[in-house]
């Protein structure tokens, strides 16, 4: 197993937290900038957005994009 | 209340990106320049952010941000700041494109070959317990016995081995989007012969 990834009790953990609901990568994106301007603003974006929230749990490419996308917006605050 | 920091509010955004001449010319240096920020803050942990190649980089994205932008204006709906809208394609571009040059020379046909397509299970980490043993030798079996060959390439690339989804997909001849439902179609499945096995995330120290 390459460093730095899942134990096989991660990877099982992941796989028990799966649902039949998620969402993909296209629909998160299509909410990440709305997403971030309410955790920006000190909102419960996970709350008011569970959707992407799960997905950014499970998907590593739009968790690393959202972490990236509020240090750019917090760039110009 | 969601701020906006820029002077422009969305619809001065909107309104001076479609209008043109100066009126245009104005607003795209402006937005420019705010990407630009943005997208140096955001590559820190991504690249060495010091010198000319850094810039001349992020110069790049950006252009080829303010392309996009300027194409999908209608799209936007005002569901954020324009600029955080504007920030998450941009931000797309760039990981998207450094995630390929990063593993542009990484084989991953080597992790594609038979017998490879697992993790490796006949070599556990030092100090690897039993539990973590007997899930690896759980999650074997059954990748082994309910996975498609695709599906068991897909979830061993991209979530064992952390190869990035769009470099997994065009390896694999598909897309992002695709690869994704491909490897949540792989869980589900999992998932069922976890319920099957009375696996409880107990048994995964969870519980």
């Amino acid at each position: 197993m390459s460093p730095g990834m899942p134990s096989p009790e991660q990877m099982m953990g992941m796989i028990a937290a799966t649902t039949e609901d998620e969402i993909d990568c296209g629909q998160a994106f299509e909410l990440m900038h709305q997403y971030a301007d309410l955790v920006d603003s000190g909102q419960d974006a996970a709350a008011l957005l569970p959707t992407v929230r799960k997905h950014i749990e499970i998907c590593k490419d739009c968790r690393q994009e959202l972490e990236a996308l509020l240090l750019a917006i917090h760039a110009g605050d | 209340m969601i701020k906006q920091s820029q002077y422009r509010d969305n619809d001065t955004w909107l309104l001076d990106l479609s209008a043109s001449g100066i009126q245009r010319d104005r607003a795209l240096v402006e937005l420019r320049a705010i990407l630009l920020s943005g997208l140096r803050a955001a590559l820190r942990g991504w690249v060495h952010a010091s010198g000319r190649e850094f810039g001349e980089l992020c110069e790049d994205f950006v252009q080829e941000a303010l392309v996009q932008i300027l194409d999908k204006l209608e799209t936007f709906k005002g569901l954020s700041r324009f600029t955080t809208w504007a920030h998450k394609i941009c931000i797309r571009i760039a990981l998207s494109e450094l995630r390929r040059k990063r593993w542009q020379d990484s084989s991953l046909d080597e992790h594609m070959e038979q017998g490879d397509t697992m993790p490796d299970t006949k070599t556990p980490e030092p100090d690897a317990g039993m539990q973590s043993s007997m899930s690896m030798t759980w999650l074997m079996t059954a990748m082994q016995e309910e996975l498609s060959e695709k599906q068991m390439a897909a979830l061993t690339l991209v979530a064992l081995k952390g190869v990035p989804l769009e470099v997994a997909a065009e390896r694999l001849g598909t897309n992002r989007n695709a690869l994704y439902k491909l490897i949540h179609d792989a869980r589900l499945r999992l998932k069922a012969r976890m319920a099957r096995d009375g696996m409880t995330m107990g048994d995964l120290g969870h519980g």
